[in-house]
């Protein structure tokens, strides 16, 4: 473990879920990094955030995922440190509006990002471990391109089956509809949901669902996506709070929803893909390792592979 | 329910329907009543609120904690007795000695009638024998007592059980893998289709949860390096958790995540006695931080420990195990591995009920402190199947389990063993399992016991 003192706190770059996080310089080696700071001051001692965002975070070694380099430990904080990241998407998205109007990314660009979104999410995957919070806020991207996910504060580790866990997990725009439905049964198919939702976001500029509370949030997706069917999804009867008295929609072409907001056609492929992540029966949602393999990426895995 | 906590959502996997435990309060008291802390009256009426059914709590709370506090009391003082202890302790563990009746169990409160039950004259001549072979050394404790304690206490003469293996072994291993290894998933599996199953990554994170568990094994000799702690207390202790981890309505990987930090962490670091409560109530905090979704609160904790040690006390521990640690919480423990095995058999329910009842007795082991979770739970199935009366040990069981039945039989074996003792042994998961919750998973394995010795 490194001391507080081998850093110079800089300025501030904003306040995590639990957390406020500064930039700083290792003195020593002259590197930048991200000092995220855990008050101590709390009534329950060391946050089982922090506990599982660092015991995580420190199995999790992988280039799309934000490198946890040290902790230090003192009466009333700990720091962790983490790699600089210049900025995060949500912030570069921001940056880009112009007057009122919020621009997408170039879709070569939504391409390369989702690519390694999805490369670190199937890390992640591979190592029982649930992101539960993914939104563009959390996805810390640098001048080179390279895009990596952060904020590991809700994380979890998962066993096989899969636990019940809490359904107060993601933050609601990015929230799946078996979870704003109350399964608690979810697994990584929650983190594929909001995946879907950052795409479409990266390629409009604006948020695909953005409701205020758990009810208009899936009345947003019903009106996107249709209501559920029980042909396409059996279960979904049986989840706390299906509502079965929910206005009946039928599916709205996606093509036609996000086409208005881009200056690039979207082509069949990426199309498909979209609805391959944006599945409202879980059970149906590609995988991180499926989705890496989908069509729309053939020129980045016939490249690697 | 513990006091007027939210009412916790059912603990329960879609296959694990066993695991809800009921919300009935009368039922939840009467299991909670452990031998020596019988009820005298009955409880008061079930009131409105945290503080009256704190009150309840309270009372049962104080009586096993007097309990413990006595017997870490009566430990701490009684050299006779814990010079006993330990004789018959190391008998237990190099099996000079067969007889059961001499396994003394340092967390029972029957300790005070051993008069009645073990031979005194043999007691006495076992300690004779002993006291030629040892040079007693004194210390001063952090209360300022003199304790006298002895090498043996330190140096707990056995060797920790591990799979064999040989090429035989290897081979069969091998035979398993190419027969059922699919880099696919199979569609015709239901499991397949199952979201909760995570089938896709289901090889990988297994093989990534064999490392870990390599990786967090705790040193099996580390009683060796602790000046006032033995395998006795240890097990006092985890009695005294598993009490505290059944009455907060704790996941069961909970209780072994919390073991096994305690076995890290000590490890690692020399405790005081007086100290190692401490540690135990803090790694359980931890491990709840870990894996539950509603933890413990610091009060629920030090409202249970009696105020023996305060909510800084705690905090303290707790910042200082982390860091000992190095914040490496993640330990798989055995509860996937099991259900992993499960899948063999098709998730037949009844084999993989009682193993669990027959895995948590291992936490008790010192022989199986290092132990592989993957093996414990391998070693549990296994014996379970064959009280079950059911004695395959298919090629698909080496694959699912990744153990051959060659490598388990002494495990099964030793399990076996432990629980001809359960009542004594591991009172509390004895007490837990003989519940009908439990489906009596304690009472059955007795009863076989039972039937195949007579």
């Amino acid at each position: 473990m490194s001391s507080s003192s081998q850093f110079k706190q800089l300025e501030k770059l904003g306040n995590g879920t639990y957390a406020t996080v500064y930039k700083g310089l290792n003195k020593t080696t002259g590197v930048y990094v991200a000092l995220k700071e855990v008050k101590l001051d709390s009534e329950e001692g060391t946050p089982s955030t922090a506990i599982r965002e660092i015991s995580l975070m420190k199995e999790l070694k992988h280039e799309n995922i934000v490198r946890l380099y040290d902790v230090i430990h003192t009466e009333n904080k700990l720091t962790l440190v983490f790699e600089f990241m210049d900025n995060d998407l949500k912030k570069y998205m921001d940056s880009r509006t112009v007057g009122n109007t919020p621009r997408g990314l170039e879709l070569n660009l939504v391409k390369y990002f989702q690519w390694q979104l999805l490369q670190g999410l199937a890390f992640c995957h591979e190592n029982k471990i649930l992101h539960r919070d993914l939104k563009p806020q959390n996805l810390l991207i640098n001048k080179k391109g390279q895009l990596k996910l952060g904020d590991f504060g809700l994380a979890r580790a998962f066993g096989i089956p899969v636990n019940t866990f809490s359904s107060e997990v993601v933050t609601l725009w990015y929230r799946a509809p078996d979870v704003l439905m109350g399964s608690r049964t979810y697994s990584t198919s929650i983190d594929i949901w909001s995946c879907g939702c950052i795409l479409a976001e990266m390629i409009t500029g604006k948020p695909l669902f953005p409701g205020t509370n758990d009810e208009e949030q899936l009345k947003l997706i019903f009106d996107v996506m249709g209501t559920p069917s029980e042909s396409l999804w059996p279960t979904v009867t049986k989840l706390p709070k299906y509502n079965p008295n929910v206005q009946q929609r039928t599916p709205r072409d996606l093509r036609q929803v996000l086409q208005p907001h881009t200056k690039e056609p979207l082509d069949g492929n990426l199309m498909d893909f979209l609805h391959g992540l944006l599945q409202l029966n879980p059970d149906m949602r590609l995988s991180a390792k499926q989705a890496l393999h989908h069509p729309w990426f053939a020129e980045y895995y016939q490249h690697t592979s | 329910m513990f006091d007027g906590r939210t009412v916790q959502p059912p603990r329960s996997t879609l296959r694990d329907g066993i695991d809800i435990l009921s919300e009935d309060t009368d039922q939840e008291a009467e299991n909670l009543v452990y031998r020596g802390f019988q009820k005298s009256t009955k409880e008061p009426e079930r009131r409105q609120g945290r503080v009256a059914l704190g009150d309840v709590t309270s009372q049962k709370a104080n009586r096993i904690h007097n309990a413990i506090k006595n017997k870490f009391q009566q430990a701490r003082n009684g050299f006779d007795k814990e010079n006993i202890q330990s004789t018959l302790l190391k008998q237990e563990y190099t099996g000079d000695d067969e007889d059961d009746d001499f396994i003394l169990d340092g967390c029972e409160e029957s300790s005070t009638d051993e008069g009645n039950k073990y031979n005194i004259d043999d007691l006495l001549t076992q300690r004779v024998r002993k006291q030629q072979l040892q040079t007693s050394q004194m210390y001063e404790d952090s209360d300022g007592e003199m304790i006298e304690t002895t090498e043996e206490d330190v140096d707990s003469t056995f060797e920790p059980l591990s799979p064999i293996n040989n090429d035989d072994i290897q081979n069969e291993l091998d035979r398993a893998f190419e027969k059922y290894f699919q880099s696919v998933p199979d569609p015709l599996d239901d499991d397949t289709h199952d979201v909760v199953m995570a089938v896709e990554y289901a090889s990988e994170i297994f093989y990534y949860l064999k490392e870990l568990e390599v990786k967090y094994r705790p040193n099996p000799y580390y009683m060796q390096n602790q000046v006032e702690l033995t395998w006795p207390f240890r097990r006092t202790m985890i009695d005294w958790l598993v009490q505290l981890h059944f009455r907060f309505q704790l996941l069961p990987e909970t209780l072994y995540l919390t073991i096994n930090i305690v076995d890290r962490f000590l490890s690692k670091k020399t405790v005081t006695l007086n100290r190692f409560q401490l540690v135990g109530v803090s790694a359980l905090f931890i491990a709840a931080k870990f894996e539950e979704i509603n933890c413990p609160t610091l009060d629920d904790l030090v409202y249970m420990l009696e105020n023996t040690y305060n909510r800084d006390d705690i905090i303290k521990a707790e910042q200082y195990m982390i860091d000992t640690l190095e914040f490496e919480i993640g330990w798989p423990g055995p509860m996937p591995f099991l259900r992993r095995i499960s899948k063999a058999d098709d998730y037949d329910f009844e084999p993989r009920t009682l193993a669990k009842y027959l895995l948590e007795t291992t936490i008790v082991e010192p022989r199986l402190v290092a132990a592989a979770p993957s093996w414990l739970a391998a070693g549990a199935y296994f014996l379970s199947k064959i009280i079950l009366g059911s004695n395959d040990w298919s090629l698909k069981h080496v694959f699912y389990s990744g153990y051959t039945s060659d490598q388990i039989i002494s495990l099964a074996s030793l399990i076996l063993e432990n629980c001809k003792s359960a009542s004594r042994r591991h009172h509390s998961i004895w007490k837990k399992y003989s519940d009908q919750r439990h489906y009596r998973c304690s009472q059955i394995v007795e009863e076989w016991i039972v039937s195949t010795e007579s």
